[in-house]
């Protein structure tokens, strides 16, 4: 009986493995925009002048290189049976400095814990998140202080302050690795990515969310070029 | 509180009553009767905490029973399904508060977190001052109100996950700090710290560098509080309501929580604070007394002539009486006053306004629409709020108006511009012309809202002048007492002479009737009394008391 369960748990085991090991395949590609560009204006610096600055600064809500590629588009792979992500011994900093947050789109691990220091700017930033999910926050943060928020579940978190209105950022709390984030040319790269068929997954902040369906092959690398357009306007009436 | 006045009266006798019996009761039976009373305290004072918090169980009959408050009272501004979308929650600043979404303003929890259902009752109890939502304390009675609220958590996911359970992130309140100078002194340190007055204002006027941008978390346009305006604090003026506002910051909002960067201390100082911001006001008055001066009547509010004028406070309301009608004034209250001399009067009226309107471009405004709202542009093309207001820039304002022909007894013309055969006249200043150099004041004529304000033809014989200081302005409106003008209103001492308010605040995209306005008050010129007068009344005086005193010596005689 003994030997019998042996022998299951060994072909389990093999079976497993040659599963879990059928061989990675990459996805690359590039995310590129068309259609008619909103035109966002770019946004007034018109507040703490001795600490943000003062004029304009560009819009970071659409972000194109010189050939159309996208910035800061959150690509991922739905649904893909492999690692998850570990919650980081470190907390995950999400700071700001001259009233700009240090990043614009930033990935941390569903259950992290994130740092939210104000060490720079020596005036007070109200962290204000928007999610559905996780419970949002509103906390004041002068100078020298910092908040940690706990990111329990999978969702994109709006992060802004209202004292600054041109601060917004966005935090993405993901549970596995296959994700990327495009450069100023809109490129990425998801590595070792089990075989299998999958959908894809585009979302940026003003043109929406976009599912395309990939084949990632054993050591190959899938190419997936794509383009995004601009939302339908919403009308009320 | 009726119940509890009884239940102390009932209690005072009853103690009153056996103390006066303790007294020939011998030393043992003393005992024991104090041992009956304290139990008898004691019990009394667990039943009546009892009385005064007893929450209703929640359950499916009390949720049937709620949505039938629900649907008395509440969707017309909430929304069928509760998502804050109602037909009336259009013409409404604040939006009324979206259920389903489930974020509160008002909480004892920290923030992001559900209210726990003894928030969701003093609110619906005491209504939110200054925003639609009334007091339903006197509406409903507690069970209707437990009712509707078991009814509201149903109405949203997250009170049904147990992980967001409220009585879990409750915060602790303390009990207040004694008010000293020196803790206000403490919690002003707190507001520069937390940096309030970004929002707030230096003053607390609401009036702060980003106070013009602030949003709800749908993109509505909100305002800080003017923190000198009690009247309006949405949840309350007590120093625990204060300091749990800042403890749990207001969700929905762009009022964040101060509980980790601001110690506990310190924002009960800053309670102390933001309460001794607050202004009283008394709007039981409804006479305006002109003070007869020698002096040449001042253009300038800061003359110090106007610290000897009384002063009258006029309650102000948005104009709803004619289309379009407003229902988010921004002016609600007014401080006015009145110099005069031989020749001039004069009229200083003072009011809050958050923010200095001076230019004027009413664009391709007219005719305005009813429902044209205040609503904030957006720079994201995606934002589309059902009314924008991109295309005009509107002037503050304000008049005065009088009846244009002298009243007899207590008819009136109708406050709202007066109407065919009773016309009024108006003196307004507008601050714009005052920019630009101009006479900003303008005398004007209405009959009725069909008969609006219309500027005289000839040259406007008033003068004034505003002053702009910290979200307030002071404007001096100055004329001759009597004119040669027919359609002008004399002025004369002895009478009484009906006097109204009227403002209008530009970035609140007020014009036309879209305004605040009061009612009718009076105004009474008086005259230099003769000394004669004060003479004569001593005279009375001494000789009616000579008489009593006789009366009371003869009286006193022939008794004896």
């Amino acid at each position: 009986m003994k030997f019998l369960a042996g022998f299951v748990i060994f072909f389990l085991m093999i079976g497993l493995s040659s599963h879990l090991f059928a061989g990675n395949g990459t996805v690359v590609g590039t995310i590129k925009f068309e259609g008619e560009n909103p035109g966002y204006p770019d946004a007034n610096i018109n507040k703490d002048p001795e600490v943000c600055g003062t004029g304009t600064r560009p819009t970071e809500k659409l972000i194109l290189s010189a050939d159309n590629g996208i910035k800061n588009v959150f690509v991922s792979i739905v649904g893909v049976a492999g690692e998850k992500l570990a919650v980081p011994a470190e907390n995950p900093v999400f700071g700001q400095e001259k009233c700009n947050f240090n990043e614009h789109v930033m990935v941390v691990p569903t259950g992290s814990t994130v740092d939210f220091p104000n060490m720079v700017d020596k005036v007070m930033h109200n962290l204000h998140s928007y999610s559905m999910k996780n419970r949002p926050f509103n906390k004041g943060v002068p100078f020298g202080e910092k908040i940690s928020m706990p990111f329990t579940k999978p969702e994109t978190v709006k992060i802004t302050c209202d004292v600054h209105k041109w601060m917004i950022a966005y935090l993405i709390v993901h549970d596995d690795p296959y994700y990327a984030i495009t450069d100023a040319d809109g490129n990425f790269k998801i590595e070792n990515v089990p075989a299998g068929t999958y959908k894809l997954q585009l979302w940026q902040e003003s043109l929406g969310r976009k599912k395309i369906d990939i084949e990632v092959k054993d050591g190959e690398e899938s190419k997936v070029d794509f383009a995004m357009t601009p939302r339908k306007r919403r009308k009320k009436s | 509180m009726i119940l509890r006045m009884q239940c102390l009266g009932c209690l005072k006798r009853f103690i009153n009553k056996k103390l006066i019996i303790i007294k020939e009761y011998s030393m043992k039976e003393k005992i024991k009767i104090m041992k009956f009373l304290t139990v008898f305290i004691i019990g009394a004072v667990i039943c009546y905490g009892n009385i005064a918090s007893a929450k209703l169980p929640e359950n499916q009959e009390a949720i049937t029973a709620g949505k039938k408050v629900y649907t008395r009272h509440c969707w017309p501004c909430h929304g069928v399904d509760g998502a804050g979308d109602g037909p009336a929650a259009e013409i409404l600043e604040p939006r009324p508060r979206n259920f389903v979404s489930a974020l509160f303003k008002l909480r004892t929890t920290t923030t992001g977190n559900l209210p726990i259902d003894e928030d969701l009752f003093k609110t619906i109890t005491n209504g939110m001052p200054g925003s639609a939502m009334p007091a339903f304390g006197t509406l409903l009675n507690e069970d209707e109100r437990w009712q509707v609220i078991y009814y509201i958590k149903t109405l949203s996911d997250y009170f049904a996950d147990k992980s967001l359970d409220p009585y879990n992130s409750k915060i602790t309140i303390g009990s207040p700090p004694v008010v000293t100078q020196d803790v206000i002194q403490k919690g002003r340190t707190a507001y520069e710290k937390a940096e309030c007055f970004k929002c707030h204002g230096d003053q607390g006027k609401g009036n702060g560098d980003s106070a013009s941008e602030l949003t709800d978390q749908e993109g509505y346009r909100l305002l800080p509080r003017n923190l000198t305006k009690g009247w309006k604090y949405r949840g309350g003026t007590s120093l625990t309501d204060i300091y749990t506002r800042f403890t749990t910051g207001m969700d929905g909002t762009p009022m964040p929580s101060f509980i980790d960067n601001l110690t506990d201390d310190e924002r009960w100082n800053l309670a102390a604070y933001v309460k001794s911001l607050i202004k009283e006001r008394d709007l039981t008055g409804n006479m305006l007394k002109g003070l007869k001066v020698e002096e040449e009547l001042p253009v300038d509010a800061e003359s110090p002539l106007w610290e000897l004028a009384e002063a009258l406070e006029v309650p102000m309301a948005g104009q709803i009486i004619w289309k379009p009608r407003w229902l988010i004034p921004s002016v609600d209250t007014m401080v006015v006053q009145c110099l005069f001399n031989d020749d001039e009067i004069a009229f200083k009226l003072t009011y809050d306004d958050r923010f200095k309107d001076v230019e004027h471009d009413e664009g391709s405004l007219l005719p305005i629409s009813d429902t044209a709202y205040p609503i904030l542009q957006s720079e994201d093309p995606e934002f589309d709020p059902h009314f924008t207001l991109n295309e005009y820039i509107l002037r503050d304002s304000v008049a005065i108006q009088f009846p244009q022909n002298p009243v007899e007894g207590t008819e009136k013309p109708h406050f709202m511009w007066g109407y065919g055969n009773d016309p009024v006249y108006l003196l307004k200043w507008n601050s714009d012309a005052q920019e630009q150099g101009n006479n900003p004041v303008f005398e004007m004529n209405a009959k009725g809202h069909k008969k609006p304000p219309k500027e005289q033809e000839t040259a406007s014989q008033a003068v004034g002048k505003g002053i702009f200081t910290d979200g307030q302005w002071s404007v001096v409106i100055k004329r001759k007492l009597v004119t040669e003008e027919k359609s002008d209103t004399q002025f004369s001492t002895g009478t009484f002479i009906p006097v109204s308010f009227q403002a209008w605040d530009g970035s609140n995209s007020e014009i036309g009737s879209r305004m605040s306005l009061s009612t009718w008050n009076y105004l009474i010129l008086e005259g230099t009394m003769p000394i004669s007068v004060y003479i004569y009344t001593a005279i009375f005086v001494i000789a009616a008391a000579l008489l009593e005193w006789l009366f009371t010596c003869r009286s006193k005689k022939s008794k004896e």
